[in-house]
């Protein structure tokens, strides 16, 4: 009995010790977390719409992503039409980007909203940048965005056109509006305007109001009423097209590069656009037409950093594209002028057209810089659009214009 | 007393142990894996249930918000809204045309309730869906504007909105109107009221699960509407899981009730299972050690009731062996055979060794009738013989009264070779006498032997057998020979006489085994046969006889017993 008793213990151990082996094998299979380090995302909205800036910003944000563990910045386009309410509303809702690249002209108008990062101190650069560039920018003598390149506004005539026509560059006013006349066929247009309400169709347009010696501020002179009697004057004959009040500069660029308009006021940056739509295209850029003084307008794009959580990083994206060897790296692929003159100087060697257009840009003049800009650029773009498409007097629209813009400095007094 | 216990009531516990420990074990284990993996996957689920809700609460939010966003944005209803608060609305145009706007809202989007517009000026405009009306509602007019900052501002109504006869509860959702131009510029604010059933329907779990909606502590979009405007620790019971989750659009808690029923059950059913499996197992290991056992018990009981039928004196009794035994039991059961056998034997040896003994007692009583007048008798024949000179009648009786007083004194007990020589030579005297020649006997004994010890009258029976048979028809000199040879353990008694011998087939009757079992035969040969029951009795095995004849010529009988020295051993008689 004693020898069954031990025996069987230690057959029962046995058992036990396998099953506990059996149990332990089970039970503690491992419970593995892998670990991934979160990177904060960076917002950057824009408005760029043709393909060469789009491609040029998004290998400038991926070489900076590569180039860093901490953030990862992420583009969003807006268009040009939404941007500046969708950038507003997202001031208002309080779910702005981290970065917005914004029209100089609106800058002010942003600002007055929600102020942008002031950037003075941190980004060392902007002492060498233009100060058509930077003053955009520049409140109380702080500045407060980082220019993204300068343009400006040229004439494009298609070469070929004019040769055909016996035709040459027409530097009046009177000759502009010749050439527009024999130019225009059933298939042709003649000349055509940026007109879709929006920023683009001032940038267009300024340059014609200046060049007859109007000014916003003297919409209803006689001076101003010449630049949009010009425009209702050619909208009326035929020779500028009637589509213009849908066209944006891109829209416009597009139908130039594919032969339907003979002549158009378009920013340079454009030329690359056409070039690569339609390589076989002879065209050429210059100044705009004028009856004294030469004219053009300045364009620009500055970026601005919104506060909040990500300002530091923000700023540091922004110190990456700002050094002077890499702004030369990609400038020309924005088909911008460098905002600052030793890298403009050097830009586009070798390629007579684009070299013209910082020629162009020493013609410029720029934009009024205030909050209400915005506001009072709607209701020129407003005027435009009437003066071509409308049915009211000219001498009524500029005076219900006047009247709109007297009442909009009032209320920002 | 420690109480007696059989093979199968010490064998049964350990079997069972070793069965119900390992599964017990297994069963254990099992269980808290199954508790653990259960208790992950109801995890995840309510993971997955609470991040469902999440995420589709935040996409019915995300379309009505977009709504609301859409017209707190719209270029139009901004410029209405800034037009009715300039006063420049005497006819109501601006209003109606705003009215209707939020009528369509309202109309084109299942589940917006009402809209209300509550202007900076402090105006309200507002479409009632419920009662269909822009210009009577009992509560669309009395929505209040919540302080609103930037983006949206979510309120759940716990008092519920009647209209007609339905009782209905909402979601208010409120948002700035914003004028891009100047988003500081207070223009007014918006209220959507959205059907709470939009709410319960995002909050959907099927059956699994109920959610609930929680704002400020209270309850405000439920399963059962009954449940609105109380607090999660009101509805909370047992048997259920609460776990909570914030969305972050709104800052309301989703409660999730996860119902542990199901985890219990299987958990429970799972035990069951288990113990049945351990019974199962229990039954079949009993079942086995009962079936398995029982053929050795059965044997064994047999072997048991077979030593009792022994113990009662049944020597008959015999274990029936066969092939289907295993060798074990086959070996028991052969032994106790033989065994059994044995015992007999033994006990037959003793039982007739103790029936001779008591013959020859009778014997010794018949023959002690009275020695004395026997012995006086023969003396005074023997001195009437001597008075009358007959000398030889006189030598007759001594002899005669020689061999009573030789026989009846301790008959079959012990005696010397030299007495039982001697009285053999009287006894031949006297046959011879009888028969009327001449016996000459001779004897060829070592002095070694006469002093050994021998059973008294042992050689008789072969003198008188020799005389009587042999000699009766004999012509001529009659002669007996007895010789004796001695080993260290045995003396080898030649007797010879120069008979007429016998034929060969009495000689093969009196040489076989079968010569006692032959009744007829032996009480012919009275002699013999009592002679080899003595041997046998005396000696067992180790004394023997036989006999050698040639007829006409002589008989032999050679006679083995055991050597024992004068004055060793002893009579067993």
């Amino acid at each position: 009995m004693r020898r069954t008793g031990t025996s069987a213990s230690v057959i029962l151990i046995c058992l036990l010790v396998v099953a506990l082996a059996a149990g332990s094998i089970t039970g503690c299979k491992k419970e593995e977390k892998a670990e991934t380090k979160e990177k904060a995302e960076l917002v950057l909205w824009h408005y760029w719409d043709l393909p060469h800036q789009r491609r040029t910003l998004e290998a400038l944000v991926d070489d900076y992503n590569q180039s860093q563990d901490d953030v990862r910045v992420k583009t969003r386009y807006i268009p040009d039409a939404d941007f500046k309410k969708e950038l507003a509303l997202s001031m208002a809702d309080g779910n702005t980007p981290d970065i917005a690249l914004v029209d100089s002209v609106d800058f002010q108008f942003f600002n007055s909203m929600q102020p942008f990062v002031d950037l003075t101190d941190d980004i060392e650069e902007l002492g060498q940048y233009l100060p058509a560039a930077v003053e955009p920018c520049t409140a109380e003598g702080r500045t407060l965005g980082l220019p993204a390149g300068l343009n400006c506004t040229a004439l494009f005539y298609n070469a070929d056109m004019f040769e055909a026509a016996g035709l040459s560059v027409p530097g009046t006013w009177e000759a502009f509006y010749d050439a527009a006349r024999l130019l225009t066929t059933d298939d042709i247009c003649g000349y055509a305007q940026i007109a879709l309400k929006g920023e683009e169709s001032l940038y267009a347009f300024l340059p014609i109001l200046w060049s007859m010696g109007g000014d916003v501020d003297a919409i209803d002179s006689p001076e101003s009423r010449q630049a949009f009697e010009l425009l209702r004057k050619m909208a009326r004959s035929g020779y500028l097209g009637k589509e213009s009040i849908s066209l944006t500069g891109s829209d416009l660029a597009g139908q130039f590069a594919d032969g339907k308009v003979a002549m158009m006021f378009n920013s340079i940056m454009m030329a690359d656009h056409i070039r690569e739509r339609n390589p076989e295209l002879d065209f050429g850029m210059t100044y705009l037409p004028s009856d004294g003084e030469r004219v053009s307008a300045v364009g620009g794009e500055i970026f601005g950093v919104m506060e909040g959580d990500n300002e530091k990083a923000s700023v540091a994206f922004l110190r990456y594209i700002s050094e002077v060897d890499r702004l030369s790296s990609y400038i020309d692929g924005l088909g911008l002028l460098a905002p600052r003159k030793d890298v403009m100087d050097r830009q586009f060697a070798g390629d007579a057209l684009l070299r013209g257009g910082a020629d162009i840009f020493k013609t410029a003049r720029m934009r009024e810089i205030s909050p209400e800009w915005p506001r009072v650029s709607a209701v020129i773009a407003e005027a435009i659009d009437e003066a071509i498409a409308g049915g009211k007097s000219v001498e009524t629209i500029l005076d219900e214009t006047s009247g709109a813009i007297r009442g909009i400095r009032e209320g920002a007094r | 007393m420690k109480r007696e216990r059989t093979l199968r009531q010490k064998l049964t516990p350990f079997f069972f142990l070793a069965v119900a420990i390992p599964i017990i074990i297994f069963a254990c284990l099992s269980m808290y894996r199954l508790e653990r993996s259960i208790r992950a996957s109801l995890d995840r689920q309510i993971a997955g249930n609470m991040n469902k809700a999440d995420q589709c609460l935040d996409m019915v939010l995300d379309k009505y918000g977009t709504l609301l966003y859409d017209l707190c944005t719209d270029d139009e209803v901004i410029s209405l809204v800034e037009e009715i608060n300039r006063n420049q609305d005497g006819l109501e145009v601006n209003s109606n045309y705003l009215r209707r706007e939020l009528s369509h809202i309202c109309n084109r989007n299942r589940g917006i309730e009402g809209i209300t517009v509550i202007t900076a000026e402090g105006r309200t405009i507002y479409y009632d869906h419920l009662s269909a009306s822009s210009a009577g509602s009992s509560w669309a007019s009395e929505v209040t504007a919540p302080a609103v900052t930037e983006g949206p501002v979510y309120e759940g109504i716990t008092e519920p909105v009647t209209s007609g006869k339905e009782s209905v509860y909402m979601l208010r959702i409120a948002r700035r109107l914003v004028d891009y131009e100047d988003i500081h510029k207070e223009v007014g604010t918006v209220v959507m009221s959205m059907n709470e059933d939009l709410l319960t329907e995002a909050l959907d779990a099927w059956d699994i699960a109920e959610n609930y909606l929680v704002h400020d502590n209270l309850i405000i979009s439920a399963p059962d509407n009954n449940d609105i405007g109380k607090t999660i620790d009101e509805i909370k019971k047992e048997e259920y899981e609460y776990t909570s989750v914030v969305n972050e659009r709104t800052g309301f808690t989703i409660y999730n009730r996860q119902s542990l029923k199901a985890y219990h059950d299987t958990f429970y059913e799972q035990g069951i299972f288990w113990l049945l499996i351990t019974a199962a197992a229990v039954g079949i290991v009993f079942v086995l050690v009962y079936v398995l056992t029982r053929p050795y018990l059965k044997e064994i009981d047999t072997i048991a009731d077979a030593m009792n039928e022994v113990e009662q004196g049944n020597f008959r009794t015999e274990v029936a062996v066969n092939d289907k035994m295993p060798v074990e039991i086959r070996k028991i059961c052969n032994g106790f055979n033989e065994m059994v056998k044995h015992i007999e034997m033994l006990i037959e040896q003793v039982k007739a060794a103790i029936l001779e003994q008591k013959n020859a007692e009778l014997s010794a009583l018949e023959a002690q009738i009275d020695p004395h007048f026997l012995y006086n008798t023969l003396d005074t024949i023997n001195w009437k013989a001597i008075e009358r000179g007959e000398f030889e009648i006189s030598e007759m009786v001594g002899a005669l009264a020689d061999i009573l007083r030789y026989t009846v004194k301790n008959a079959g007990g012990e005696t010397s070779m030299e007495q039982e020589l001697y009285w053999l030579r009287q006894y031949i005297i006297l046959q011879s006498a009888k028969a009327g020649k001449e016996i000459l006997v001779r004897l060829d004994v070592p002095d070694s032997l006469r002093g050994c010890r021998i059973h008294k009258l042992l050689l008789q029976p072969f003198v008188e057998n020799a005389i009587k048979h042999g000699m009766k028809r004999k012509e001529g000199e009659c002669r007996i020979d007895i010789s004796m040879h001695g080993t260290e353990h045995q003396i080898h008694i030649i007797i010879t006489d120069n008979g007429t011998g016998m034929d060969t087939s009495t000689l093969a009757r009196l040489n076989s085994q079968e010569f006692e079992n032959d009744t007829e035969y032996a009480s012919n040969h009275l002699g013999i046969t009592n002679v080899r029951k003595r041997l046998r009795l005396y000696y067992g095995e180790q004394a023997d006889v036989y006999f050698e004849s040639r007829p006409g010529s002589y008989t032999k009988v050679h006679l083995f017993i055991p050597a024992v020295p004068a004055g060793e051993g002893g009579t067993r008689a």
